[in-house]
C-alpha cells in the first residue's frame, strides 16, 4: 500500500515526524529498561576475574532451580488457562450485553485491581487457612473429609493470582470483543452457521490476536508476580522471583540473582515469540487458503 | 567535597563531648538540629510507630530535628544500604538480623561518635570498634496456645512431641527467629553453631508442618490457621494478647535467643551528626522503658530500671542465651541452600 | 414463498420497539420497511431473520410458522448496512461460507461460487480481503454471500446507505432486477423513501414502532393516511384552515387564512368549523396570475433550477411558507419579491384533520 513518497523537504519532514514522536518513548526505554537489563546481564555474566559464565553453570547444573524455573512457567500457564476459561465469556458477555449495568459490571470486574497485593494476600489468608472458609466450605459440601490448607501452596498462589490477573484478561478481551462488529455473528449464523460455530470461526477467529495479547500479558504478570508467591505461596511455593529476591536481598548474591533475572526474562520472551507466532501463524494460513 | 565539612563537624560534636561530658543531659538540650531532617530505616507497621513516639518524637522535640523512619525489612535495608554505597540517602539504619556486622565488614557503617551512652552498653552488646550498639534486645522463645496446650513447652525438644502434629508452624530460615529455631533445635539435640546437623535433623521431622516467611501471618496463623505452637519472641506474644488471642510465652530451657535491634550511622552519611545524636537517644533509660513497657522489648543499658508491673513480663538482658552470631552470618548463605532443598522442597 | 407477519411486537420493558406489525408480502415481491430511525423498522427485519424473539405475534414463511425457530435454521438470506463480511475471508471464501455450513461439496461449491462471482461482476476478485475492495465491490459480495445459499427469502438492512449517490441508484435497480430473477420474496429496510419507492413492489411506512400505512408508492403517495406519512414521503406543504360547509361528500374549506377551496371527499369528520390541514404536494401547483381566482397569493422568496423543475419558495399572506415546483420555462422572469398567483392542480388537495 505504501509507496515511497516523493522527494522534497515535506516529504522528507513527513518521514521524520513519526521518529521524532517516538523519540520520548523511546528515551524513557532506554533509560528506564535496557540500561539496567544491559548491566543486570553484565554483572549476571562477571565475577571478580571477569567475563564468566559460571553463574549460568550453576542454574543449568542444580536441578533445584530448574524445578522452580519449571514451577513458575506452570504457574504461568495455569494461571492463563483459567483467567482464559473465565475471562473469555465474562468479556464476550460484557461487550455484548445491551444493559445500561455493563459498564458497571465491567468496574465491578476491574475492584480487585484496586486492592494492593498485600491487602489482598492477607484476605486469602482468612479464606485458605486449613481452619478457614474455603476448607469449612470444602468440608461442608463434602468434597473434603478432613480439613484442607491452601494457604502456603501452589494451588493458593494459582488461585490468588488468578483472581488478581482475570480483570486484565478480562479489559483486554472486553476491548476486542466490542471491537468486533456483531453482525459478523448475525451474518454467519444467517448462512447457516449455528450460534457456537458463528462464535468460533468468526468472533474468536477475529479476537485471537487479542486473546494473545492478553494471555501474554496474564503470563508475564504471573510468572513475574512476586507479593502473592512470596505472601501466599510461604516458603514452599518457591519461584523465579523469589529465588530471585532471596538470593539479591537475602543472601546478597547479585550475579546469581542477576543470572535467574536475565534466565526468566529470556525464557518469557522466547515462550511470547513463538505464542504469538503460534496463533498469528494459524491465522496467515487461513486467510491465504 | 563534603569530607572537611564532615570531619568538621565530627570535630565539633567530639570536642563538644569531651569538655562537657559530666554534665551529659545537659548537652543533649544544648545541641540544635533546628530544620535539618534524619533518616532512618525502619521496622514497619506498629512497631515503627511506636520507636518513633518513643525515641524519635522526643528527640525531635529536644533538638528540633525533623526525623522519619523508612519502613523495609532488616535484608531490604542492607540490601539498600549496599545499593547506595558512598551516597547513602538513609542515615541512621536499623537491623533485627545481624545485618549490622555484615555492614560494617562490607564498610558501609561507620564508627558512631559523640553517642554519650555508649560507655553504659555491655561489651556483648555493641561492636568492639564502635560501628553499632544494641539499643534494645528481644528474646526469643515459643509463643503456644493456652486453650490447647495447658502445660506451657519447656523445651525445643517439644515441638517434636507427636500431639502437636499438624499444629505446629516455623518461619523460613531466611527470617531471622527461623535461623535461631535452627540453631536452637542443633543445640537442644547435642548441636551448636558449628555442628548444625542435629538441627536440621530435628527440622525435618516436622518439614511437613506450616513454614512461614514473615510476622505479619502470626495472628491469622493463630486465628484461622489452627496454630498451637511456634518459636517466637516475647514482642509479638504481646502483640498477639493484645489481639485477644489466647496465647502465651515461654522461655525453653535451652535459653532464650536474643534478637539484637542494633543502630549504626552509614558512612557518608550526610546528617552523621544527628544520627548520633539519635542513638544516644535511643540508649536513654526514659526510652527503654517506654520501649520495654509498650512493646516488651529487653532494655540494653543496664541504667534503665524497670517499674515493677514490667519486671516480670520482660527478661533481663543478663538473663538471655546469646548465639555466636558472626558463626551464624558465616554459614547463613550455605544453610539456607541446603534448607530450601531439604526442609521447603 | 410468501411472508406474513402477524401482530408482530417487540417490547423492551416499557419502551415499545415494534407494535402489532401485520403485513404479507406476497411470493416474489418485495416490501419495504419505510420510516425514521427508531421507528422499529430494523428490529422488525431482525425479528424476521431470527436474531431478536418478538414479543408476541407471529412470523410464517410459507405454511411454516418460523417464529421461534433459530436464526441458522431459518432459510434466509441477508444483506446488512455495513456488509458485514468476515474480515479474515477473501471473497471467494466469505461467498462460499453459507455453502460450507450447508455441507455442499467441493466441487459444486467452487462451480456455484464462480458461477455468483461473474453474476455479480466480481470475477478477478475472488482472493481480495474485504479491506482491498472498494465500498461497492464489497456491496456486491455481501449480495452474493447472500443470494448463492438459494435462501427462500432475502432481506436487506439499508444495504445502499454506504454508497455513493450515482452508485445507489444503479445498485438498487440491479438488486431489483436479481430479486425478480431469483423470485425472492424479500423485506426491505430503509429510511429513503426515493429508494424505496423505487425498487419496493409494497411499502409499510412506520413511526415509532407502529405501522403508518401500507400499499404501494403511488397510493401511499397521493394518498397518504394521515400527515406523518404525507410529511414523510415526498415533499409537502400544509396550509392551515377551517371546514367552512359541506357540498354533498365534498367540503368547502378556508385555507392559509383567506382563500376558499373545494376538498375532494375529505371524510366524514370534515364537518363546518372543524380544524385541520391541507396537503398541497409542490408538484400539485401551477403558476396563474397573482388576481386569478382560485390561486393563492404569494411573494417570491426564492427561485432553486433543478433542471427538470424550478422550485419556487414564496410566502403566502398569512405569513406561511409555501414551495411549488414548476416547469423552469414558467419561472423564467420571476425574482424575489414579485406577486405570483399558485393554483392548486384539481383534487390536489388532501385533508388532515387536527388531532
Amino acid at each position: 500500500m505504501t509507496k515511497p513518497e516523493t522527494k522534497g523537504g515535506g516529504a522528507r519532514w513527513a518521514l521524520f515526524a513519526p521518529a521524532l514522536l517516538f523519540a520520548p518513548c523511546a528515551f524513557v526505554y532506554a533509560v528506564f529498561f535496557i540500561w539496567p537489563q544491559a548491566s543486570l546481564l553484565a554483572i549476571s555474566a562477571t565475577d571478580a576475574a571477569g567475563l564468566t559464565l559460571a553463574h549460568y553453570q550453576r542454574f543449568a547444573g542444580d536441578s533445584y532451580y530448574w524445578e522452580i524455573l519449571g514451577r513458575t512457567l506452570g504457574l504461568g500457564a495455569a494461571v492463563t488457562a483459567i483467567t482464559l476459561v473465565l475471562g473469555v465469556p465474562t468479556a464476550y458477555l460484557l461487550a455484548r450485553v445491551q444493559s445500561r449495568w455493563a459498564g458497571f459490571l465491567l468496574l465491578l470486574t476491574t475492584f480487585p485491581l484496586l486492592v494492593s497485593a498485600v491487602v489482598r494476600s492477607f484476605g486469602w489468608m482468612v479464606l485458605f487457612f486449613r481452619d478457614g472458609l474455603l476448607s469449612h466450605g470444602l468440608m461442608a459440601l463434602g468434597f473434603a473429609d478432613k480439613p484442607v490448607q491452601t494457604m502456603y501452596t501452589m494451588a493458593g498462589v494459582i488461585i490468588a493470582l488468578a483472581q488478581v490477573l482475570l480483570p486484565l484478561m478480562i479489559l483486554t478481551l472486553h476491548g476486542v470483543f466490542k471491537s468486533i462488529d456483531r453482525d459478523l455473528e448475525y451474518a454467519a449464523m444467517s448462512l447457516g452457521a449455528r450460534p457456537i460455530v458463528a462464535l468460533g470461526l468468526v468472533t474468536l477467529r477475529l479476537a485471537s490476536g487479542g486473546i494473545v495479547a492478553g494471555s501474554l500479558l496474564v503470563f508475564s504478570l504471573a510468572i513475574s508476580a512476586f507479593a502473592t508467591p512470596s505472601l501466599v505461596g510461604g516458603a514452599r511455593a518457591n519461584v523465579m522471583a523469589t529465588a530471585i529476591y532471596e538470593q539479591a536481598i537475602e543472601l546478597l548474591d547479585w550475579p546469581f540473582a542477576a543470572a535467574l533475572a536475565t534466565i526468566l526474562l529470556v525464557t518469557v520472551l522466547a515462550l511470547s515469540l513463538a505464542y504469538g507466532a503460534l496463533l498469528e501463524g494459524r491465522g496467515e494460513r487461513e486467510a491465504a487458503r | 567535597m563534603g569530607t572537611s565539612s564532615f570531619d568538621r563537624r565530627q570535630l565539633l560534636a567530639a570536642l563538644a563531648a569531651s569538655t562537657t561530658l559530666p554534665f551529659a543531659s545537659g548537652l543533649a538540650r544544648a545541641q540544635s538540629f533546628t530544620g535539618r531532617k534524619l533518616v532512618s530505616s525502619g521496622f514497619g507497621g506498629s512497631t515503627m510507630d511506636i520507636i518513633q513516639s518513643a525515641v524519635f518524637t522526643p528527640f525531635d522535640k529536644a533538638t528540633g530535628a525533623a526525623s522519619t523512619q523508612v519502613p523495609m525489612q532488616s535484608a531490604a535495608a542492607l540490601a539498600r544500604m549496599k545499593a547506595e554505597a558512598g551516597n547513602p540517602q538513609i542515615d541512621l539504619f536499623q537491623f533485627s538480623g545481624g545485618q549490622e556486622a555484615f555492614a560494617k565488614s562490607e564498610g558501609l557503617s561507620q564508627p558512631l561518635s559523640g553517642v554519650s551512652r555508649l560507655g553504659q552498653i555491655p561489651a556483648g552488646l555493641k561492636d568492639p570498634d564502635g560501628h553499632w550498639v544494641t539499643w534494645a534486645v528481644i528474646a526469643e522463645g515459643i509463643i503456644y496456645r493456652k486453650d490447647k496446650i495447658p502445660t506451657p513447652p519447656t523445651s525445643y525438644k517439644d515441638f517434636l512431641k507427636p500431639e502437636y502434629k499438624g499444629h505446629i508452624a516455623f518461619p523460613a530460615i531466611t527470617n531471622g527467629y527461623g535461623i535461631d529455631f535452627l540453631v536452637m533445635l542443633a543445640k537442644a539435640f547435642g548441636g551448636s553453631e558449628d555442628n548444625i546437623e542435629p538441627g536440621f535433623e530435628a527440622m525435618k521431622q516436622i518439614k511437613g508442618e506450616t513454614i512461614f516467611k514473615a510476622a505479619s501471618d502470626l495472628p491469622t496463623l493463630f486465628g484461622q490457621g489452627d496454630i498451637w505452637i511456634m518459636p517466637y519472641d516475647t514482642g509479638n506474644t504481646f502483640k498477639l494478647q493484645q489481639a485477644g488471642l489466647p496465647v502465651a510465652f515461654a522461655t525453653p530451657k535451652e535459653g532464650s535467643p536474643a534478637v539484637f535491634i542494633t543502630a549504626c550511622v552509614a558512612k557518608g552519611a550526610k546528617n552523621a551528626d544527628i544520627a548520633n545524636a539519635a542513638i544516644d537517644a535511643m540508649l536513654k533509660p526514659e526510652a527503654q522503658v517506654e520501649i520495654a513497657r509498650t512493646m516488651r522489648w529487653t532494655a540494653s543499658n543496664p541504667e534503665t530500671k524497670l517499674p515493677a508491673d514490667l519486671t516480670g513480663e520482660v527478661p533481663s538482658v543478663d538473663k538471655l542465651a546469646q548465639l555466636d552470631r558472626d558463626k551464624i552470618n558465616a554459614k547463613r548463605a550455605s544453610w539456607i541452600e541446603r534448607w530450601n532443598r531439604e526442609i521447603a522442597r | 414463498m410468501d411472508i406474513q407477519l402477524q401482530n408482530l411486537r417487540k417490547t423492551y420493558g416499557s419502551a415499545v420497539a415494534v407494535a402489532d406489525m401485520s403485513a404479507k408480502i406476497p411470493q416474489g415481491r418485495m416490501l419495504a420497511l419505510l420510516g425514521p430511525s427508531g421507528c422499529g423498522k430494523t428490529t422488525t427485519l431482525r425479528m424476521v431473520a431470527g436474531f431478536i424473539a418478538p414479543t408476541s405475534g407471529s412470523i410464517r414463511v410459507g405454511a411454516t410458522d418460523i417464529t421461534t425457530l433459530p436464526a441458522h435454521k431459518r432459510d434466509t438470506g441477508l444483506v446488512f448496512q455495513s456488509y458485514a463480511l468476515f474480515p479474515h475471508l477473501s471473497a471467494a471464501e466469505n461467498i462460499a461460507f453459507g455453502l460450507r455450513r450447508r455441507g455442499v461439496a467441493r466441487a459444486e461449491r467452487e462451480q456455484r461460487v464462480t458461477a455468483m462471482l461473474d453474476k455479480l461482476k466480481l470475477s478477478g476478485l475472488a482472493d481480495r480481503l474485504p479491506r482491498q475492495l472498494s465500498g461497492g465491490q464489497q456491496q456486491r459480495v455481501a449480495v452474493a454471500r447472500a443470494l448463492v445459499i438459494n435462501p427462500s427469502i432475502l432481506l436487506l438492512d439499508e444495504p445502499f446507505s454506504n454508497l455513493d449517490a450515482k452508485l445507489r441508484e444503479s445498485t438498487g435497480l440491479e438488486m431489483s432486477r436479481l430479486q425478480r430473477e431469483f423470485g425472492l420474496t424479500s423485506i426491505f429496510v430503509t429510511h429513503d423513501q426515493t429508494e424505496a419507492m423505487s425498487i419496493a413492489d409494497t411499502i409499510a411506512v412506520m413511526k415509532d414502532g407502529e405501522l403508518q400505512q401500507i400499499g404501494s408508492a403511488s397510493e401511499i403517495y397521493e394518498r397518504p393516511a394521515n400527515r406523518f406519512v404525507a410529511d414523510f414521503i415526498g415533499r409537502a406543504n400544509f396550509l392551515a384552515g377551517r371546514i367552512l360547509r359541506r357540498e354533498g361528500q365534498d367540503a368547502v374549506a378556508e385555507l392559509a387564512a383567506g382563500l376558499e377551496m373545494r376538498l375532494l371527499d375529505p371524510g366524514a369528520a370534515a364537518l363546518p368549523g372543524a380544524q385541520g390541514e391541507a396537503l398541497l404536494r409542490p408538484e400539485a401547483i401551477a403558476l396563474a396570475d397573482h388576481a386569478s381566482p382560485g390561486s393563492f397569493k404569494a411573494t417570491v422568496e426564492q427561485i432553486s433550477y433543478q433542471g427538470a423543475i424550478a422550485n419556487l419558495h414564496a410566502r403566502l399572506a398569512d405569513g406561511s411558507a409555501i414551495v411549488a415546483s414548476v416547469p423552469p420555462e414558467d419561472a423564467r422572469g420571476l425574482a424575489p419579491g414579485k406577486l405570483v398567483g399558485l393554483a392548486p392542480k384539481p383534487a390536489a388537495l388532501i385533508w388532515f384533520a387536527k388531532s
